[in-house]
């Protein structure tokens, strides 16, 4: 579903709104509050209490689906670090769910695509130190990072995958030996 | 003379000081195409047929032993036990071709793409550059 990626993608892209900058085109409130004029629903925003538990708790109990992407949940436009909650932003509303539960709605990319691997190749020939004292181990590598290694290769991929890695690459550190030719397996 | 094109041209890899001509691809279930790993495969054209380690098959949602049995047999030592299977294999410039291989049950420390792969695509080796060539069209 490329057109899901690229709400992704511009989700991520997206900038919290500086509520000071967006305050300067409405009616201000004080403590960070706003009439609705610039589309911001007033009531909730004035019932929403000062965020003493973690942001997405507090969209939780107000039942604003969140976006989460990976491991990392977008936090709504508008969000303030020191004042009320504001949402009500019709981009962030819009968009399209695959699975939720509890309020969290949640978007993932489902076919991993087509990758190089030219900087994990990179790696392998610039870090050949770190390699060697990997030998006879399997490893998955996702870019400069190290996200696993052990002598079962099963366990790796498993770590690699709870770690958010769609498509872990693995590799086996073969020991070197100069005496040694090696021919085909 | 002989002439011959290829599309593609890709440097041997370094594994240490060695380079090799391994090629990296994208094993996925074809009946989950969620369920993919990355790994490198040596193209070995002394391989009458593809073998891949048979860890690949597990981690991308499929049985092992369910394949049809297959004995391997190197040039030297004994018969090595695979288990055929249908995959798709993934490629930025290859793209998406599925393939039955053989998923060895006991480790490798190296996958083998063999004539099988030969048979879908175009291969050249130019050895002393370092470099070997493919095209889809075989």
């Amino acid at each position: 579903m490329p057109w899901l990626q690229r709400e992704i993608e511009d989700d991520r892209k997206s900038r919290f709104t500086n509520l000071l900058k967006r305050n300067t085109e409405v009616g201000t409130l004080g403590c960070g509050l706003t009439t609705s004029s610039a589309g911001w629903v007033a009531g909730q925003a004035a019932k929403a209490p000062l965020p003493t538990a973690s942001p997405l708790t507090l969209l939780h109990d107000l039942n604003i689906p969140i976006v989460v992407v990976g491991r990392e949940p977008i936090r709504p436009e508008g969000w303030h670090p020191h004042g009320a909650l504001f949402a009500h932003d019709p981009r962030f509303f819009g968009r399209h769910t695959i699975g939720s539960s509890s309020g969290i709605t949640r978007t993932e990319r489902t076919t991993p695509s087509l990758r190089r691997r030219e900087r994990e190749l990179e790696w392998r020939r610039t870090h050949d130190a770190v390699l060697r004292s990997l030998e006879n181990q399997w490893v998955v590598l996702e870019g400069d990072e190290i996200i696993a290694s052990g002598r079962d290769p099963v366990q790796v991929i498993n770590q690699a995958k709870s770690s958010g890695i769609m498509s872990p690459y693995i590799f086996f550190v073969e020991p070197k030996n100069e005496n040694v030719v090696t021919i085909g397996l | 003379m002989v002439n011959v094109e290829y599309r593609y041209q890709y440097e041997y890899r370094y594994l240490g000081d060695e380079r090799f001509p391994i090629i990296q691809l994208t094993i996925t279930n074809p009946a989950d195409l969620t369920q993919s790993i990355d790994v490198d495969a040596y193209i070995d054209s002394g391989a009458e047929r593809s073998i891949f380690n048979g860890f690949v098959i597990p981690v991308i949602g499929l049985e092992l032993l369910n394949g049809g049995r297959k004995e391997y047999s190197p040039t030297a030592g004994s018969a090595i036990t695979a288990y055929l299977h249908r995959v798709r294999f993934g490629h930025p410039d290859l793209g998406t071709f599925d393939l039955e291989v053989g998923f060895s049950d006991v480790q490798l420390r190296r996958n083998l793409l063999g004539r099988d792969f030969f048979n879908l695509f175009q291969i050249g080796f130019r050895e002393n550059q370092l470099l070997y060539f493919l095209d889809a069209n075989p």
